[in-house]
């Protein structure tokens, strides 16, 4: 592996040296994500919860979403971590360029991502699969159901997207910083959000076969 | 700052300062920072206390409505458990101390560290603004479905306010766990760490692994309440008691959050004045990690009366009984170290000494609460008002003032009245003991907390916790007087070590340097090497006579 780009002008206060500031930024971006884990967790319980208490309305649930769309969004977001590796490995080795362009490539696929996503939203919404009923107006308790179901869709993917929008934020700002050039590659800050993008995927991950494969058996 | 040869005027001056203070990354001034505003939170929640308590002195709705008094209680919860409580003892003393004590010249990322505090003020403005606007009514725990569905009150705001809040919390105690992890000096290893950098390392783990659950909790309650998905609504298939689940997931570890902490100054303080190094240093070490791993485990036990299984009733009841063996451990250790000590008895110490005695009647009547039968006739009655308070004020208040009249000296260079500190906290502990004792007596009658109006028979017992109220509010503002007296006219200085106590913090001077020790220093013994310490500095005027 060719030298790391380690100038010293890369070192914040109370830091003295580069290693010790990565092991650091490293370790709270780990706790970050610790903490990541346990928010996300609730809407996983509540899932759980409601899939154990009504395994029916799930399976349906699942079988009114667009899998292949999903498909393509998973791969979509699979493609990106693997372009933010790239941006990562850039900045280790100083490579600006290679920065900017692997970090606008991921930035696009993660636009990619959420246009599919809000292409979505706007079929599910127009052909009524939305999370609020008027219960006077429901046949059933099974509509209701269905309407809870929709609400975990929404919430949980929306959570998702929110996460996705400010890496994307995040991921402009570095890769206009890093195009323009006056400022090196900071890339302890370039590792950290390759963290969280990775974590942002792991997510996705779990959402997708949760929601989408439910009533596929 | 402002080195141009002309000379500055006032206001200009003024704003520089401001400027100065409001963008600072260091660690010492953020602390005074927070100090500041969560002294404001103190008072805030104490005048609405004091308006309680005054409404309680008569049995009927003699000063206050009743709709008026649900939000009272409301915003005394909300505010003391999450802009005081929690955040106290860590972003003060914390903030300020961490770094010193191991060596290092700020916390990891001071910028969080500013921004944690920003994100605080933010929380507690919006909260304040649901306040003046109407409050909330639904209690501090916001139980579904009345909080998500029926509630009139300023649920939206408020549950903002204190999302933000949490979100400074995981700040808080992300920043501290890499601090301790990777900027401790050379040669500080982990079991030379000062007990007070244990304490809140295990506090931080909590609050980053059970604030989000809050979070989102919260988060979905305004999603229930403000869209209208029946998260929590049986009728649309959703589950009140899974809010009940999640909520105490985060609550219960939260008081630990608020206890530990203060556990690490009373470990410091009662070192310094027995002087002697603490019994079984390991022991409490440990137990400190078990208290925050346990207290992940017993949420189920504010549940016993919700209709949760009988199972699981009857679990989280065992495990609440062990979180008393680690909790037990260290009043032990505590009492070991004063043992055959020269004990002297100065403010801080007379603050602990407090501690130790009401967090041991806290604790055993947790362990009274705990016990599944007992607590089907004790369940939100004053008997539980009670408990709590004895743990968080009779606990936490008492090792925050405590700490904040040892390190006062160490953070401002001045030293206090020692008489005038001591006066408050006697007043502190007589206020306390007489404002509570008779609210275990009201609950163990039946008396239900949370409620404006009571029956006759209790107004004795009302009148006397009113009246203990009164003493307690004097004796939390003779400190106020004793340490801000301390900050003007003739100062005393404090030197860099007046209580001749072992630790880092004590090598620098009062107050430190903006990078806290000119020469990096290096630890070779254990954290209490009180047996060769430097002896006390009297103080001026013969306090310590």
């Amino acid at each position: 592996m060719a030298e790391l780009h380690a100038d010293a002008r890369l070192v914040r206060e109370p830091f003295t040296d580069v290693a010790h500031q990565r092991a650091a930024v490293s370790l709270g971006m780990w706790v970050f994500i610790a903490q990541e884990v346990l928010f996300f967790g609730v809407l996983f319980v509540w899932y759980g919860l409601f899939r154990a208490q009504h395994p029916d309305v799930v399976a349906a649930g699942g079988r009114a979403l667009d899998v292949p769309l999903a498909t393509v969004m998973t791969v979509t977001l699979l493609v990106s971590s693997f372009t933010m590796v790239l941006a990562v490995r850039s900045a280790m080795l100083g490579a600006r360029r290679g920065l900017a362009g692997w970090l606008a490539a991921t930035g696009l696929l993660a636009v990619a991502f959420l246009a599919m996503k809000a292409w979505e939203y706007h079929h599910h919404i127009a052909a009524g699969e939305v999370p609020v009923v008027d219960l006077h107006a429901a046949s059933s308790v099974v509509e209701a159901g269905r309407a809870q179901f929709f609400g975990l869709y929404f919430v949980m993917t929306g959570f998702h997207a929110l996460h996705v929008v400010g890496g994307v934020l995040v991921i402009a700002w570095r890769a206009l910083a890093a195009a323009r050039g006056r400022e090196l590659p900071r890339w302890t800050a370039i590792m950290g959000l390759g963290l969280y993008w990775h974590l942002v995927d792991v997510v996705w991950l779990f959402v997708f076969p949760a929601l989408y494969l439910a009533g596929h058996a | 700052m402002n080195t141009t040869a002309r000379t500055p005027s006032g206001a200009h001056r003024f704003w520089g300062t401001l400027r100065a203070w409001l963008t600072t990354k260091d660690h010492k001034k953020i602390a005074v920072l927070y100090l500041l505003t969560i002294t404001l939170f103190f008072v805030i929640g104490g005048v609405i206390a004091t308006i309680m308590r005054i409404e309680l002195a008569g049995p009927g709705e003699d000063v206050v409505s009743a709709e008026a008094y649900n939000r009272l209680f409301s915003l005394h919860g909300v505010i003391m458990v999450w802009f005081f409580l929690i955040p106290a003892v860590p972003t003060v003393l914390g903030n300020y101390l961490i770094p010193l004590m191991i060596g290092a010249p700020d916390l990891a990322f001071p910028r969080l560290n500013l921004a944690s505090w920003y994100v605080f003020v933010a929380g507690g403005a919006l909260t304040l603004v649901a306040m003046v606007t109407g409050g909330v009514d639904t209690g501090w725990t916001f139980y579904t479905p009345y909080s998500s569905t029926f509630s009139q009150s300023h649920v939206v705001l408020t549950v903002c306010g204190i999302f933000l809040a949490g979100v400074s919390s995981i700040f808080t105690g992300l920043n501290f766990i890499v601090t301790i992890h990777k900027l401790r000096a050379p040669g500080l290893t982990w079991f030379r760490l000062p007990l007070f950098v244990w304490t809140h390392y295990a506090t931080s783990i909590i609050l980053v692994l059970a604030t989000p659950v809050l979070g989102m909790t919260l988060l979905l309650v305004l999603i229930e309440h403000a869209v209208g998905i029946g998260i929590f609504d049986p009728a649309y298939g959703g589950d009140p008691l899974l809010f009940q689940h999640f909520f105490w997931f985060y609550s219960h570890p939260a008081v630990y959050v608020m206890i530990l902490p203060g556990m690490g100054v009373v470990s410091e303080v009662i070192c310094c004045f027995s002087r002697r190094r603490i019994f079984g240093y390991r022991f409490i070490a440990w137990a400190t990690l078990a208290i925050a791993v346990f207290g992940f485990l017993v949420w189920g036990h504010h549940m016993f009366v919700s209709g949760q299984s009988y199972l699981a009733s009857l679990v989280f009841s065992v495990l609440s009984y062990l979180v008393a063996v680690p909790s037990a451990i260290k009043v032990f250790n505590w009492l070991a170290t004063l043992y055959g000590g020269a004990i002297r008895l100065d403010t801080p110490m007379l603050y602990v000494l407090g501690f130790i005695g009401l967090f041991t009647v806290g604790g055993v009547t947790g362990v009274v609460l705990a016990t599944l039968a007992v607590d089907v006739h004790l369940h939100d009655t004053y008997f539980v008002v009670a408990h709590f308070h004895t743990i968080m004020v009779g606990g936490m208040v008492m090792a925050y003032l405590a700490g904040l009249h040892f390190w006062w000296p160490k953070m401002t260079g001045r030293r206090y009245d020692e008489r005038l500190g001591r006066l408050g906290a006697v007043l502190v502990f007589v206020g306390f003991l007489l404002t509570f004792l008779p609210q275990f007596i009201l609950g163990y009658q039946g008396l239900p907390r949370r409620v404006a109006t009571y029956d006759e028979r209790f107004h004795l017992l009302q009148v006397m916790s009113s009246a203990g109220a009164s003493v307690l509010a004097l004796g939390y503002l003779v400190p106020a007087v004793a340490l801000v007296k301390s900050l003007f006219g003739k100062a005393e200085p404090a030197g860099r070590n007046p209580w001749g106590a072992t630790g880092l913090e004590w090598q620098t001077t009062s107050p430190p340097p903006a990078e806290n020790f000119l020469a990096q220093p290096v630890v070779t013994g254990d954290a209490y090497d009180y047996p060769n310490a430097p002896a006390p500095v009297a103080a001026r005027g013969g306090a310590h006579g």
